[in-house]
């Protein structure tokens, strides 16, 4: 049952806007549609030095009556943490924030309802409150009508944009000191302009056509074509997300074939910001290949579904980030309602 | 509360999980990463009501978050590499086990998850192992304990529980060949002259082993520059005991030696030291024949009948019996 439905993950990268018919490359030399790359340990260029990920965890518990009225109430744990790798490989923490959201329909709720919760929830240190109703999150554009998923995805979307992205702008890194992201990147990262980052989603849209080439020689691939002729050691050409190219794509095979359950395992998608929109240069794309090539050791098998397209320091940052976590218990022992007794 | 920079020296925090609890008689913790733990280091624990609990770290476990061998070896691109080093460490960590001593308070509660650990000092480890209650004039220096960190402790016995009137034994244990143990009842015997040298002790040594013993009043004589080291460092370690490194008083010493049948000592070595020589004669050794059986039951004096005919027949004192002759009844 395992791949029956997509994963959050794989929809959120659904919506980044990007088109589903790729019509070319978009590197400088675009000749090959799959590219040998040499595996470069961190003894040698230690580039990828920062991991961000983060962990949105949310419960639902209750609903609020205004009249006749109702919003569900939810309370989401939300935080991020962005790891260093140091020389020697080891791993420590440099920045980290962690928030409790508190999420609720605002237009089923009255004004003074609403100022006065936002008035509580001002004065407790680390609790902020949301609106679920709000557009700009992926509940809205998944289309979700239910309205308990929505708190979920107002949380993935206050993670997303208001803790990793401060948290990326937070750190001061050198210029050759890249960000490696977990998960596709978002709208908000095709103008991006600080230090050079990475999003490598290990989970990506599958619906994604490939049309290479003009005239009678154009060579038409779907995303298994694609991948399945992906040998280990290799990336495929780079492709532009969108008709500009603010954010450029290609993927890497980090795990060969053999022993894995599913062509597609073992791959991951590589994004890039590229703001000036030009081509990007294949030597550094062949560089940056090899460097995550080196991440398929050590692997977290074992520890996670997607263990075959996981970079360990992600998976590190992720449960970094959950073990600061309070436990279920604690959250709800937490939350007390006054209420009065009818005499 | 614990100082400041008590704090900073602290060498990771008691661990307590579903599966693996602390209790009133054991605690785990993790160390620091750049820490230095061993068996037998001495810690201390914090504890409820600003008391310490102390603990003998009795083992070391190197834990990792990888499920099972095999995700080691997927790591490693299925076991085919193995020149280079993973690109990032496997997270782990070193958990110690120890077993609970004491506590400054007598509080036994299990200590609490998060709790700092420390190295004992030498006045906490005398406070762990109740050496602090034994009179300075008691005290009998059993031996050095050297902690991981560099701390040293000096262990010391009590005197009443080694000479009496409380107790009168000292239980020693060793693997065997090695002449530890009698290397440490040699010291332990040293230590506890040196420290009453008006008391009215004797010593009784009984040699078992080639002539081990039989030198005892010589000094140590280095051979080499390795040994010469050795024995300055040795020196040290007495010193640091409030002892001295030297042989046992000439003037003291007596060897006494079994007679062998040709005359001369029965005794391995060939350069003996001044002795005397002992032997038993079967006759004045006939009534400790008893001693032999002391501890086989005889509730019907069975045994006791016979020995008492050996030793009477031994001894001369049995009377001659009617010669046999054949055909006539006794």
């Amino acid at each position: 049952m395992d791949l029956v439905t997509p994963e959050l993950e794989e929809v959120y990268n659904r919506l980044t806007g990007s088109e589903t018919t790729i019509q070319c490359t978009f590197e400088t030399s675009s000749h090959l549609l799959y590219r040998a790359i040499r595996l470069i340990h961190r003894s040698e260029e230690h580039r990828l030095r920062y991991f961000l990920d983060g962990s949105a965890k949310t419960y639902f518990i209750g609903t609020v009556l205004e009249e006749d009225r109702s919003t569900p109430v939810e309370v989401s744990q939300v935080g991020a943490t962005i790891l260093q790798r140091q020389n020697d490989g080891r791993i420590r923490v440099t920045k980290m924030r962690r928030e409790i959201l508190l999420t609720l329909n605002k237009s089923q709720l009255s004004d003074h309802l609403w100022n006065s919760l936002d008035n509580v929830i001002q004065r407790l240190e680390g609790f902020t409150l949301r609106d679920t109703a709000t557009k700009s999150h992926n509940g809205e554009k998944i289309g979700s009508t239910d309205t308990r998923p929505r708190g979920a995805h107002r949380a993935n979307w206050y993670l997303r944009n208001e803790l990793q992205i401060p948290l990326a702008h937070a750190v001061s890194r050198d210029h050759k000191d890249w960000l490696v992201l977990d998960g596709s990147l978002g709208t908000e990262y095709e103008t991006w302009e600080g230090a050079p980052l990475l999003g490598i989603a290990k989970n990506f849209r599958h619906d994604f056509r490939f049309e290479l080439g003009k005239g009678p020689r154009v060579q038409q691939l779907n995303l298994f074509n694609l991948l399945k002729d992906l040998r280990e050691n290799q990336r495929t050409s780079v492709f532009p997300r969108d008709r500009e190219g603010k954010i450029v794509f290609w993927y890497v095979r980090l795990r060969p074939n053999k022993g894995l359950d599913y062509p597609l395992m073992g791959v991951v998608k590589v994004e890039m910001p590229n703001p000036d929109c030009n081509p990007v240069d294949s030597e550094l794309v062949d560089q940056i290949s090899g460097c995550i090539l080196a991440e398929k050791s050590v692997a977290p098998y074992g520890r996670n579904r997607y263990w075959h397209a996981h970079l360990y320091p992600l998976y590190l940052a992720e449960r970094v980030v959950q073990t600061q976590f309070h436990s279920e218990e604690v959250l709800k022992s937490g939350v007390r309602w006054p209420f009065q007794v009818s005499r | 509360m614990m100082k400041n920079e008590q704090k900073h020296n602290s060498i990771g925090r008691a661990s307590a999980t579903e599966g693996e609890p602390n209790s009133a008689e054991r605690f785990r913790f993790w160390i620091k990463p750049e820490e230095l733990v061993n068996p037998f280091d001495i810690v201390a624990a914090e504890h409820d009501k600003d008391s310490f609990t102390y603990g003998l770290v009795t083992n070391v476990h190197y834990i990792t978050d990888a499920v099972g061998h095999l995700a080691n070896f997927i790591s490693n691109n299925f076991g085919e590499t193995l020149d280079e080093e993973p690109q990032t460490q496997r997270r782990g960590a070193n958990i110690a086990e120890a077993s609970v001593l004491s506590n400054s308070k007598d509080i036994y509660m299990p200590i609490r998850n998060e709790r700092r650990i420390y190295f004992a000092a030498e006045d906490k480890i005398h406070e762990a192992l109740g050496i602090e209650n034994i009179p300075d004039e008691r005290r009998v220096p059993a031996g050095l304990i050297k902690m991981s960190n560099g701390e040293q402790a000096v262990a010391y016995l009590d005197r009443d529980f080694v000479l009496g009137p409380e107790a009168g034994h000292v239980n020693i244990s060793g693997i065997s060949g090695l002449a530890t143990k009698t290397s440490y009842a040699m010291f332990l015997i040293q230590a506890i002259l040196q420290t009453n040298p008006n008391a009215d002790i004797a010593t009784i040594l009984l040699n078992v082993k080639y002539d081990d013993l039989l030198h005892i009043h010589e000094p140590r004589l280095p051979r080499s520059d390795k040994e010469k080291k050795e024995f300055q460092e040795d020196e040290k370690l007495w010193e640091r005991l409030g002892l001295k490194l030297e042989p046992w008083p000439k003037d003291c010493v007596h060897y006494l030696l079994p007679l062998s049948k040709t005359g001369k000592p029965n005794s391995f070595g060939e350069d003996l030291p001044l002795h005397q020589i002992y032997a038993y004669a079967l006759r004045e050794s006939a009534r400790k024949l008893v001693i032999l059986f002391s501890d086989i039951p005889d509730p019907s004096d069975t045994l006791s009948s016979v020995i008492g005919e050996i030793i009477s027949g031994i001894e001369g004192n049995e009377k001659p019996g009617k010669p046999y002759k054949p055909g006539m009844i006794y």
